[in-house]
Order: C-alpha cells, then structure tokens, then sequence
C-alpha cells in the first residue's frame, strides 16, 4: 500500500517473542490495542503474551482484510458520492465469502482463535469464531460434540442418566 | 516450535465464552445437548437463559396423546408423550407463549395452561357457565410480567366478552362488553388493546380501572382487508404492530399483508404502516403472533411473515408470506396438521424465575 509509508506503524510480539510490524489502523481493529494506544500515544511496540505467533498471524491477516475492505467502500462512495447499493451487498458477499474461507480450520486453532478474538477483542472475528463453533454443534448429540471438539466426558453414569431423562425427547434420534 | 502448542481446551474456555457459544444455538434442543457435553460447559449455561430461539409449530395426536414439535431452525421433529390423565382438545389449543391453553371437559369446565416440556399446569379460574365448543381464544402475553396470565375471548353470539385473570386470581374480570367481534388483542404494557372489528379503532383499556384510557383511530387502508380492522397484534421489539390481511397486494395468492406500527405523535397514538419489516420474522396464527429478529436467532430470513393456512385440498399447510417480494409461498413442514406456534422453554415457574 502507497500510504503505508505515511502511516504509523506498530510492532505486535507474540507470546513466542516474534514481530509482525502492522499499520496502526489495522493494529486498531483489536479495541484491547486501541484503547492501549489511546493512552499513550507514543507507544510502538506492543507485547502480546497471550497469543502464539501463528494465532497472531492469522488475527492481522483477518484485521488486514477487513481494514482493506472497509477503505474500498469508503473510497467507492468518495469517488460516486454514494455507494451503490449493488456494489456494497457484492462487496459484502464478497467479504463474507472470505470469512467463510479464513474459518477452514481445525478445531484446535479455532478455540485459540475465540480466545485470542475476546482477549484483543476484535468484535467482528469473535462474532465469527463463535458462530463457526455454534454451527459445528448444531445438529449433533452429545457424543459427537465432545468428539469433534476432542472434549473429555466428566459427567458420571449416574449423572448423564439423570439429565437425559429429564428430557428424553432432546436426546432421542429425531425424525 | 513446542511453544506453538495451543494452551487451552474448549472445556476451558472462560464461562462467558462458552455462554456466547451457547447464544448462537438457535434451538432449545440443540441447547439441551451442549449443556450435557461437559460439566463445564453445563455450568456455564443456565436453563432460565437458553439461547434467542425461533417459536417452534406444535401438533397434538389424540390417538396417541403425544406432543410433535417442529422446529423451523433445525427442522427436526420432536415427540413427547403426555400425560394420558389430562385430556387436551386440540380446538383448544392456542399458546400462551411458553404455556399451551387448554381445558376439561366434563359437567364443569375448566381451564388451564400447560407446559408440554415441563407438564407443568397453572390452573385457571373456573367459569360458572358452560362453554360451547371453541369460544374462547387466549392471547400471547407476556406472563413474565406477571400483570397479566391470560387474556380470553367469548365470541359466543349472546356474550361477547374479552375476559382478563392475573397469576392468583379467583375469577375472572370482564373488560369489554358488548360488541368486540374478534379482532386483535393483547395485554401491552399494562393495558389491553382491542380492536374494533366495527369500526377499526384501536381500544386501550386499563384492565385496573376498567376503563378506557384511549381510543386509537383506525389508519386509513389503501386496500380491502378480509376485516376492517386487524387480524393479529403482535409485539415487537417494544413496539405494537398491527398484522392485516390484504387483498390485492401479494403478486401469487388473494391475500398479503400489512404491517402497521403504533407510533406515538406528541400526545396521540396513531397507526403507522410500514414499508419493511427489517429483520423482522412474525409468527401468526390463531389471532396471535410472535415477532423475533433473524440475526439473533439465526437461521432463517428476515423481513417476512410465517403464517398457517389451507392449500388447494384444504389441508393445513405452513405459508412464508415475503414483505419485500410481496410473494406468498409454502414451506416444507413435516407435521400431518398445524395446530399452533409455541415458545419452547423448560423455566419451570411464571411466578418465579428459578430455573429447573
């Protein structure tokens, strides 16, 4: 990008100690840094112990894409006075079709993902980790929950009965 | 890299987390099946707090006493045996959002609403006349408000009356005498609305006075409705709106819809109608009806209607009535007969909000 050499620039370090140098309007998608940077202006490198580096690399690329997004549609409606509303809905989609496409991962990265989104709270990626995690439950029984999220079974024999017998219907195969 | 390694389980998600997991869930059995996966996940999950949900249909078998529930979101059936000592009445059978109405029949009548997923039964006062069949009609009401449990109407040719009891109540309170002739109802913000079938105006009556606070002119309809007033009130996102049938304006069958929302104008009520319904889904049938956003409950497109009606062999069928192509159309519905909307929930207690 041409105006990134004008742009402030932030360097990010994950838990494993590597840098990933980022504008400052992409590093202002995550309201944790936003904030951080609203109370000291100066400040240019930001710690981040609690996301890995690959975790890390994937939330810039998200914020990057989103940043992106949103500039286009700003200049689009600079450019013709007011956004067509075709062009926004295909812009839309579009962005939709990428988040769809950025959520093909395994389970173990997307709880790390949720957590990394809430923790640097960047509302839109938690808003999609959290429904791609909803929509991997819906439609499955417990069983299968606790095997595709690799979820150890604490609930005694007993206990398991108990609840499921308070309402069997919920439990047996629907038609 | 070791360090790489991911350092949490989703059994360790933080509770709040895992309640915003819960949120998008959409469906009540979907709800109960997480809540059995861990301890964790039950404990950060309450029963009295299932996630934003969509009404499921409801169907009621007499040969078997069974409840069968569909649900739109997941479009599953569910069945559930009932109590073979309760007899229903599938006439009968209007909900009142997570309760069913219902009633006894025998020498002496009596009413009573029923939770089919919890068999809980909030008994009604009796009525010290015997009612013919199908008179009476309960409107959705909020219950949790616990100002009003049931609001119903006698369209009994010799008694129109629109009959109100509060959660204790003995008896019965009469509010409207007189002609009423059935159109909209409901129990909004302490007061009863009713409207006139004669005349189109909108009654608001305090059900503590008895009296008539306010009378709601009727809009001006561009179009001919199937009554002259409205069909269904429905609450909606802390607004009244007004559901009317209406002929001419939906491109595939006689009748459409329209919409109208009651908007305050410095010291008046008057009846606004709306061009879009946003992200609306309304649920009618039965003169009631539900109103829910689609991005919270996910699932299913905004901006429309779900309504019940009868196809070209007179049968039951479930209709989507779409507000911005002004087309009608059938939904697949596995059910053999739509009786009626009805709000899942397993909060055992009106009185209290003590979850099970």
């Amino acid at each position: 990008m041409a105006r990134s050499s004008t742009e402030n620039m932030i360097t990010l370090m994950s838990s494993d100690g590597e840098e990933f140098m980022v504008t400052e309007k992409v590093a202002r998608e995550c309201t944790t840094i936003r904030n951080m940077l609203e109370d000291d202006c100066v400040i240019t490198n930001i710690p981040l112990p609690n996301v890995t580096s690959d975790i890390l690399s994937m939330v810039i690329e998200y914020c990057m894409e989103h940043v992106a997004a949103a500039e286009k549609a700003a200049a689009e409606t600079a450019e013709k006075g007011s956004s067509s509303a075709p062009a926004a809905a295909k812009a839309n989609k579009d962005l939709e079709e990428w988040d769809k496409a950025f959520m093909n991962v395994d389970v173990y990265t997307l709880c790390d993902l949720i957590l990394a989104a809430n923790y640097l709270n960047v509302s839109g990626l938690l808003d999609l980790t959290i429904q791609t995690a909803a929509n991997l439950i819906k439609g499955k029984s417990p069983e299968q929950i606790r095997k595709t999220f690799h979820i150890q079974n604490d609930l005694s024999l007993e206990e398991e009965e108990k609840i499921r017998s308070q309402t069997p219907w919920a439990f047996e195969k629907s038609e | 890299m070791a360090a790489r390694k991911m350092l949490f389980n989703w059994e360790d998600l933080p509770p709040e987390l895992i309640q915003s997991i819960a949120n998008q869930l959409g469906d009540l059995v979907t709800f109960l099946r997480f809540r059995l996966v861990c301890k964790k996940w039950r404990s950060a999950t309450t029963l009295s707090n299932p996630p934003p949900q969509l009404p499921w249909l409801l169907d009621f078998d007499h040969h078997n006493s069974t409840f069968h529930f569909y649900s739109l979101s997941t479009c599953k059936v569910h069945t559930i045996h009932a109590d073979r000592k309760i007899v229903f009445s599938r006439d009968w059978m209007t909900p009142s959002y997570h309760y069913i109405f219902n009633c006894h029949g025998g020498p002496k009548v009596t009413h009573f609403l029923f939770n089919p997923l919890t068999q809980k039964r909030i008994q009604l006062p009796c009525l010290n006349y015997f009612a013919n069949h199908n008179p009476f009609l309960i409107r959705p009401n909020p219950i949790r408000t616990q100002e009003c449990i049931a609001l119903m109407t006698n369209m009994r040719l010799d008694s129109k009356q629109i009959l109100f009891c509060r959660p204790g109540d003995t008896k019965w309170s009469i509010i409207v005498k007189g002609p009423y002739g059935g159109g909209a109802c409901i129990f909004y913000k302490g007061m009863v609305y009713v409207n006139m079938n004669d005349t189109g105006m909108t009654k608001v009556i305090s059900p503590v006075t008895n009296s008539i606070v306010t009378l709601i002119p009727s809009p001006v309809f561009s179009t001919k409705g199937s009554r002259e007033g409205f069909s269904y009130f429905v609450e909606s996102l802390g607004v009244l709106l007004g559901v009317r049938w209406s002929k001419g304006i939906c491109k595939t069958h006689l009748y459409g819809f329209e919409v109208y929302q009651l908007l305050k104008e410095n010291t008046h009520l008057k009846w606004a109608k709306m061009d879009t319904l946003g992200d609306r889904i309304l649920f009618v049938g039965s003169h009631n009806g539900f109103s829910f956003s689609a991005r919270e409950c996910g699932g299913l497109e905004g901006n429309c209607i779900y309504y019940k009606a009868l196809d070209d062999d007179r049968h039951e069928c479930l209709m989507r009535y779409d507000f911005e192509k002004f087309i009608a159309e059938r939904v697949p519905c596995p059910l053999a007969k739509v009786a009626t909307w009805f709000m899942p929930s397993l909060e055992e207690s009106i009185e209290s909000n003590v979850p099970v």
